[in-house]
């Protein structure tokens, strides 16, 4: 079935290769046979298998069609060609997401031609890049969502009486790598600006980021060009203008995040760093981050720990020890400590440069942003960081992550993954203070290299504007948006402390973990065998689909309800006549009666109680449903967007209610229940999930590792990967109409179900058959029996 | 009177009490010796007969010599306990007597009568008598007359004499004495005795008259004292009657001191009775009262404890100090030194106090950190903030460090020495386990299941029994009689007879002979564990051994595997000390596999690097290659590998494992109770958790009390001291994070179970092995922590709420980067661990959550149905009813 499924993948892969004119011709089908892949840790069993070469992957699958490793092209990093032995062409690909295969090719002359091919596709202009070529499936559309940072700035709420929108870059003549409209001091003038940017470092003047509630703000750019002496008189007025805007302080600071003797290195070369006799009232501080050079080189050296094979216990840690790491990670995170003190507890203002100010700054902006404003920790909030300190300003994607084979090799640098790892450190310091999870970043790492979406092509705002990516690719965030439930966090917790205040953590060297999940992701005998995290989501998916389903079967209850009374109402007139049914019915009201009595016992023996409890327990999805229900039904994820933005004060709501699926209220069929359309929803809904843990492997024989996400099917509740479960059904169970996702078997079977098309049409004969099946109702049946003798 | 005399006579007489005429001349003035003035002023001869008062206080005083000499005898016998034997001892003691008998019977020959066993002596009339100086009279106001001489002749010079013979005979005799032995340092208690005589003598002619008064009350008073600390010296470490009694009785030095007491005793009842009338004979009997009163009521009067550990506070209570931990400080903190814990009283920021009770078993060590006294005081007197704190760093076993600001430096110090004798008070071996807290601590909650009995021998049989039925309940080790450290039950094959188990136990170190302690459900394997076979340079052979160990090797046709946890380096000097291997020629069913497990004292080097790395605060060395140093995780790494290791053997290759090391108490229980987690999905539910711990380490010996003596911090006399048990739970933890969900129990426990077993109120850690428990009679005095740890309440705090049985072998990643740091209980003190216990909140309530709503669905389910059912056969009723009208499918 696997093998069908992949040759039905290949067909589609091939038929759009014709499509590409681009690509050079050999690459468009490539078989080997009898490949081995080597796993590192168990080098005695190998896999043998075939390799394929597509347009736009590589990917090998083992004979059984158990395990396929799919390697997109833009992500490989490198390929090597390592020694021969008697098994043939060993060749190593590194992939830029930290996977490493080695596979044994037996004839050389395959094993060159493979080498020769991957090492041509890497593509050589942004044009060429993977996202322009890629099409996405149905659900995903190429919308983007439009992304102001004047909304953003707003929330913040500037502009205000200290600070103003200034839209002297709209032509990027003022610095080509800043976003066209840009924040500073009320102020300053427009000369001031010109000035300082001339001073500045590529023209990257000092403008807002982030501005606390008490004032306090945090202010960017890059390296001033002091030299030994120079000094410019516009850029000492716009740092006294800055300084002014904060009407608590006296002073600020100025945070340069290189070592010292960097700095002092870089006078040399006509730039440096502020002189605190030019510039008054200020504080300058440095925060020794290493530069991209180091980060590479560690990075590297953690790369190779990672690839050690059998390490010993003490191997391991000195190397890791050694690839200094973990220690640069802590200097970003001091840095962005130092940043929130001087912010929250000093109220001062922050003035944060490196050297050209979007590598370091970037960091320690986006660090300190996080930790003083709890909107920036949710899904939503994270985006707009991303969007504002990474993307507006100028991060450098293309250059750091290697795009294309036109950027210098010495330009790669992990600056984003090392951003993305402090984050991933805060969330494992304060597990409930962040909406999104793990695998939320590890997707970010991982697209940021891959080009299949538009956002992180290019190296600034520029140069996606003149790529036009917005009509031309996805959008990374969208694709967030559509799978929005694999990347929260479960554990979130909207009202405790650490999701809404400052956080300041103290972090020691012990504090830092090693990122197993990270780096390790692809060696699932290394990872833990059980993974709490899955299990977490699993839970939380089962209460979402639970409680929709329970607040169905009240609706059902009440309307069941009424309409025995109403029959009670015509019943009892009409019983008058006849004295023949007078027992029966008498009886009937007598199990009316001990039924009014009953019920409301009954009532508050569970539904009472229980929905008090879960209501007061459960926020979460008691406090979708309520806000899911008044909104009229949005079709397009752009207007529950535009919802949300404006709806963001600073010190942040819930942000949890930002994201919700689209969905129609079901509070529109009013009908009378028939027993088949209960029959129906009630077997729609599983009432127990499987666990993660009992089955090796999904229903299309692709083995489980701890790292995958797995889905429950909602129907059946059994466990399926991701390419078996389907989304678009709605199921009958459901209060709220919302798309649920089920396994592909369920789906037909629901989309078979003359049912499921017109409820009304439900064959009569079969529904009590339907019922009898269940095995809750025998259940119930017999407890109704037992009643039925109580009475 | 003598006025009165003096008138009615109208002779002249002496003035003065004791100024008389001599018999022949008119002069008044001093009697001569041997004569003392009578009532009329003059001077008479003594010659009263010897009154027994007057014999008991010679025998009085000859005895207080003899009991400085014993005194100082015992003394040099605890100085040199090696050389100084019990015979010489003995020969010593009785030389004394032998003195002394000698000097006295010299003495009483000495004085008139001559040569014969009495004297004549002048009665002593008034307590003056001894002291005639006092009563010089002074003639007409000018003169003064000196009457002093020996009124009370010759009890006062007979003692001097006495005393002289005594000394004299002494160095006579005893030089002889030591020429034979040839041992210079008995000549010690020569030369004590040359000083101590003279000490009496001086005591002698000061005090003598106030001693022959009060003699027999001081010798009541002193035997009834020194017979009441005696019996506390003998009873230290008893708390039970019988078991006193039985000690008691026991010894014959015992016998010997209660019988010299008694005689004391009856001398002193004697010389203060006198036997004046037969009624005082009847008094006689009572002088056995005092021991046997002191037995009878030792159960109300055990109060050595009291005094033993008050002793050593020097200081109860410091106030106004400030108390620090990594996190926060305290202050106005006050600190209270009780009997069994430091009380720490400190008020929390809501304002309300808190107390934090550190029981002495769990200070690990303390470290004073004062500024340099002199110096400083001297370059800075006037600024008081930096002179006047005193911080004392104190550690805890439980990791925890303590920091106590005291702003006086006496108090400072003082605190220090009695917290630092404190901690050198619960030294495992020197200190008594009767002392510990668990003796003491009455239970304040109700026992659902009784710890002591959960975890049966027959339980654990009855559960092979259904496996297999080839073992058998022997009770060979009955009283202790073969191993002192296995139970006195036991699971033997039923093929062995008792016999055979005797001589194998003589053949392994520690009698400890090989005993199943896990069977494999599907492949009747087992592991079974044992300590070295004393196999020694010669190579010895066991038979009986070698019969017993084959007898558990279930699967004939494979072979099994003997895993030696020593480096085989350590194998051959063990080898040439008596112990070793399994010689290959002798035990052919069996392949030899050895896995290098550090020995204890590594390990605890390795735990102590380890903490050292953890609370190291500096921001200059680099923490993982000090976590490197420590080698804590390579040690947790092996240990891994070599369980995994033995459950391989036992699940896929399906033969049995023995594994022992070379006491088979330390890292032998480590292999076997991990192997047992990854095999048997019973240990890893908390009953059955429980009962590993309870079978596989305390019942197996583990020696937990000298084990657990120092943690991570501190250092005892003996160096036995070993994270063992602590390397255990952090396999298990590293198990448990690798299978989140196929526990039952979470971190809790396993972090609970380390602070309990280095400090606890219950007595489940504090013998070092079944027997102990029993002599101490642990399971009546103590608590068992099981107990504590069943109830309900409890138990919820343990419960993993992921858990799903998981029926099948665990196998976990023993590869480098799987290994992590336990950080929960190496940092937990270090970090703040608020975050994380929301997180854990947070998963107990999405579970709840989720397990309410599916009740709640379900019964939702079953009212709807209910309403169906009712709806349905109403339409029925009126359908039949108005048969037409309705239309019978919409309801």
């Amino acid at each position: 079935m696997n093998r069908q499924m992949f040759h039905e993948v290949f067909k589609q892969i091939s038929s759009r290769i014709d499509q590409l004119k681009q690509v050079p011709s050999p690459t468009t089908q490539f078989q080997v046979e009898n490949v081995r892949l080597t796993d590192r840790f168990n080098t005695r069993q190998q896999i043998i298998g075939t390799l394929y070469l597509t347009a736009t992957h590589l990917i090998f699958i083992d004979p059984e069609g158990r395990r396929e490793t799919w390697i997109l092209h833009s992500l490989i990093s490198s390929v090597d060609k390592l020694p021969t032995t008697q098994q043939g062409c060993p060749l190593r690909v590194r992939t830029k997401h930290f996977l490493s295969a080695e596979l044994t090719i037996p004839k050389e002359r395959d094993c060159a031609d493979l080498y020769t091919t991957l090492n041509q596709l890497k593509p050589d202009s942004y044009e060429k890049l993977y996202c322009f070529l890629y099409q996405a499936p149905n659900y995903l559309e190429k919308i983007w969502d439009p992304f102001l940072l004047a909304t953003e700035y707003m929330r913040m709420g500037v502009p205000n009486a200290d600070w103003k929108v200034e839209d002297g870059n709209s032509n990027f003549d003022l610095c080509d790598t800043y976003p066209p409209l840009i924040y500073v001091p009320a102020m300053a003038t427009k000369a001031m600006l010109i000035g300082s940017s001339k001073f500045r470092s590529r023209g990257r003047l000092p403008v807002l980021t982030y501005l606390h509630p008490n004032g306090a703000s945090i202010t960017r750019c890059s390296q001033p060009l002091s030299g030994f002496s120079a000094r410019c008189q516009e850029d000492e007025q716009l740092l006294q203008c800055i300084l002014k805007a904060n009407p608590h302080s006296t002073t600020m600071y100025i945070i340069d995040t290189r070592p010292r003797i960097n700095a002092v290195a870089n006078r040399a070369a006509g730039k440096g760093y502020e002189n605190e006799d030019y510039y008054s009232n200020i504080q300058f501080k440095f925060c020794p981050i290493d530069n991209i050079h180091v980060m590479r080189g560690s990075l590297q050296k953690l790369l190779e720990t990672c690839e050690m094979k059998n390490p010993t216990m003490n191997q391991y840690l000195s190397a890791l020890d050694d690839s200094f790491w973990l220690q640069h990670i802590k200097a970003v995170l001091d840095a962005a400590i130092l940043i929130t003190r001087a912010i929250e507890i000093e109220k001062k203002n922050v003035l944060i440069h490196c050297s050209d100010g979007w590598d370091r700054t970037a960091q320690c902006c986006s660090l300190s942003s996080l930790l003083l404003c709890p909107y920036y920790r949710s899904i939503h909030g994270f985006r707009m960081l991303i969007e504002k300190e990474w993307l507006s300003f100028g991060h450098k994607f293309s250059d750091r992550c290697g795009h294309t084979t036109t950027s210098d090799s010495k330009e790669q640098s992990p600056v984003f993954l090392q951003f993305l790892e402090a984050v991933w450190q805060l969330s494992q310091i304060y597990p409930t203070a962040f909406e999104f999870n793990e695998r939320f970043l590890i997707s970010l790492h991982d697209h940021s290299h891959s080009c299949q979406y538009g956002n992180f092509i290019g190296n600034c705002e520029k140069d996606r504007l003149d790529l036009c990516v917005k009509e031309r690719t996805y959008s990374f965030w969208n694709f967030i948006l559509q799978n929005i439930n694999d990347f929260k966090n479960p554990l979130f917790r909207p009202q405790s402390p650490y999701a809404n205040e400052v956080l300041l953590p103290t972090i020691t060297s012990q504090t830092l973990k090693f990122w197993l999940n990270m780096y390790h992701r692809f060696e699932s005998a290394l990872l833990p065998k059980e993974n709490i995290s899955n299990t977490l989501t699993r839970l939380v998916d089962h209460t979402t689909s639970l409680s929709d389903h329970a607040q169905l079967l009240e609706k059902r209850i009440r309307e069941l309800r009424s309409t025995l009374d109403a029959d009670q109402i015509t019943l009892s007139s009409s019983a008058t006549t006849t004295s023949n049914e007078d027992a029966d019915d008498s009886d009937i009201e007598k199990g009316n009666q001990s039924n009014k009595i009953c019920l409301p016992e009954f009532d508050s023996g569970l539904s009472d109680v229980d929905l008090c409890q879960t209501q007061q327990r459960d926020s979460i999805p008691s406090k979708m449903n309520r806000i899911l229900q008044p909104p009229p039904p949005p079709p397009s994820f752009s207007d529950v967007e535009s919802g949300f933005s404006g709806d963001y004060s600073p010190r942040g709501k819930i942000p949890l209610s930002s994201f919700i699926l689209p969905h129609q209220s079901s509070l529109d069929m009013n009908d009378i229940p028939t027993l088949e359309r209960i029959a129906l929803e009630l077997n729609s809904i599983a009432l127990d999930w499987r666990s993660y843990n009992a089955p090796v492997h999904c229903d299309c024989s692709l083995p489980f590792d701890s790292a995958q996400r797995k889905y429950n099917c909602w129907r059946c509740g059994e466990n399926f990967c991701t390419r078996c479960i389907e989304r678009s059904i709605h199921l009958p169970g459901l209060y709220s109409n919302s798309l649920a996702p089920v396994c592909k078997t369920c789906a037909r079977s629901i989309k078979s179900s003359p049912s499921f098309a017109d409820f009304s049409a439900l064959v009569k004969s079969k529904s009590t058959d339907f019922i009898r099946s269940q095995t809750a109702m025998k259940l119930s049946r017999s407890m109704v029996d037992q009643f039925n003798t109580l009475r | 009177m003598n006025r009165n005399l003096l008138e009615k006579s109208n002779i002249s007489v002496c003035p003065g009490k004791y100024c008389g005429y001599e018999i022949n001349s008119t002069k008044c003035g001093a009697c001569q010796r041997g004569y003392r003035v009578n009532n009329e002023g003059v001077c008479q001869l003594c010659d009263e007969a010897l009154s027994l008062y007057d014999f008991m206080y010679i025998v009085f005083m000859a005895l207080l010599a003899l009991s400085f000499h014993w005194y100082f005898i015992n003394r040099l016998q605890k100085k040199k306990q090696r050389e100084f034997t019990l015979v010489k001892q003995t020969i010593l003691y009785f030389l004394s007597i032998l003195e002394i008998l000698l000097a006295f019977i010299f003495t009483l020959l000495t004085f008139p009568p001559l040569g014969k066993l009495t004297m004549n002596v002048c009665q002593v009339k008034l307590l003056s008598d001894f002291y005639p100086m006092f009563h010089n009279p002074i003639v007409n106001y000018r003169k003064k007359l000196r009457c002093s001489y020996e009124v009370v002749y010759p009890l006062q010079s007979a003692i001097f004499v006495l005393y002289t013979y005594a000394s004299l005979i002494m160095l006579l005799i005893r030089p002889f004495f030591l020429s034979i032995i040839h041992q210079k340092f008995i000549s010690a208690s020569i030369y004590s005795a040359l000083h101590f005589y003279p000490c009496l003598l001086i005591l002698h002619a000061l005090c003598g008259g106030l001693i022959y008064v009060s003699f027999p009350i001081l010798t009541i008073i002193s035997t009834v004292l020194l017979n009441a600390i005696h019996f506390t010296l003998i009873a230290s470490g008893e708390n039970e009657w019988i078991p006193f009694v039985r000690k008691l009785c026991g010894n014959i030095q015992n016998w010997i001191i209660y019988l010299v007491h008694v005689i004391i005793l009856l001398c002193g009842l004697i010389s203060l009775t006198q036997f004046e009338n037969e009624y005082h004979l009847i008094m006689l009997p009572t002088v056995f009262l005092p021991g046997l009163l002191y037995i009878l009521l030792y159960k109300f009067t055990a109060t050595s404890t009291i005094r033993m550990v008050t002793d050593l506070i020097k200081i109860p209570c410091v106030r106004n100090l400030v108390f620090r931990d990594h996190l926060q400080a305290y202050p106005e903190s006050i600190i209270n030194v009780t009997l069994h814990n430091v009380i720490v009283t400190h008020k929390q920021p809501d304002g309300n106090y808190k107390e934090l009770w550190i029981f002495y078993t769990n200070m690990d060590a303390i470290q004073p950190k004062f500024p340099m006294k002199t110096e400083f005081r001297s370059q800075l007197p006037l600024s008081p903030s930096l002179a006047s704190v005193y911080t004392i760093v104190l550690r805890l076993k439980t990791l925890e460090t303590c920091y106590f600001d005291v702003p006086v430096l006496d108090d400072a110090i003082k605190l220090a020495e009695s917290l630092d004798a404190l901690i050198a008070n619960t030294d495992g071996l020197t200190c008594d386990v009767t002392f510990l807290f668990p003796f003491c601590f009455s239970r304040d909650f109700d026992v659902i299941q009784d710890g002591w009995t959960a975890f049966s021998v027959e339980s654990e049989y009855s559960r092979l029994q259904a496996i297999s039925d080839e073992w058998r309940i022997s009770d060979v080790n009955k009283d202790f009689a073969i191993c002192e450290t296995y139970p006195e039950r036991l699971v033997v094959p039923k093929s062995i007879s008792d016999d055979y188990l005797k001589r194998s136990a003589a053949f392994r170190a520690h009698n400890r002979f090989p005993l199943l302690c896990y069977l494999h459900k599907s492949s009747k394997s087992c592991i079974i564990r044992s300590s070295q076979p004393l196999v020694g340079p010669s190579v010895r052979r066991c038979k009986e051994d070698e019969s017993l160990v084959n007898a558990m090797l279930t699967q004939r046709n494979k072979k099994g595997w003997i895993l030696d946890t020593r480096h085989p380096n350590i194998i051959k000097s063990a080898q040439s000390k008596g112990g070793g291997c399994e010689p290959d020629q002798y035990y052919a069913l069996w392949r030899r596999l050895n896995w290098n497990l550090e020995k204890h004292n590594l390990l605890q080097e390795s735990f102590m690097k380890l903490m050292d790395a953890c609370i190291d605060q500096s921001e200059k060395d680099r923490w993982l290659s000090k976590l490197e140093g420590s080698n804590w995780l390579l040690h947790v790494k092996e240990t891994l590998r070599a369980a995994c290791t033995v459950a391989q053997t036992i699940d896929r290759e399906e033969t049995s494992v023995l594994v022992h090391g070379s006491d088979g108490w330390d890292t032998t229980l480590l292999v076997t109770s991990l192997a047992q987690i990854l095999l048997d999905p019973d240990c890893r539910t908390i009953t059955g958790f429980e009962a590993l711990i309870e079978r596989e380490w305390i019942q197996a010996g583990h020696p937990f009390r000298t084990r657990c003596t120092r943690s991570a911090f501190g250092r005892s006399s003996h160096g036995y001291e070993s994270p063992i048990f602590t390397l255990f739970l952090d396999c298990t933890w590293q198990l448990l994070q690798q299978f989140a969900c196929s526990f039952e129990f979470n971190d809790t426990l396993l972090i609970e179970l380390f602070e309990h077993a280095y400090s606890s109120k219950f007595g489940t850690f504090i013998f070092n092995n079944e027997k102990e428990k029993k002599k101490y009679n642990g399971i009546k005095q103590t608590v068992s922590l099981w107990s504590y740890f069943n109830r309900p309440e409890i138990l919820h705090t343990f419960l993993n709420p992921f858990y799903e049985p998981n029926p099948t072998v665990l196998w976990p990643s023993v590869a480098a980067p799987s290994i992590v740091l336990w950080r929960s209980l190496y940092l937990r003190f270090y970090e703040n661990q608020t975050p994380q216990r929301e997180a854990w909140d947070e998963y107990l309530l999405i579970k709840e959550k989720e397990m309410q709503l599916r009740s709640y669905v379900n019964k939702l389910r079953q009212e709807l149905l209910e309403l169906e059912r009712k709806c349905t056969e109403k339409t029925s009723n009126t359908t039949s009813m108005i048969k037409t009208e309705k239309d019978p499918v919409t309801i």
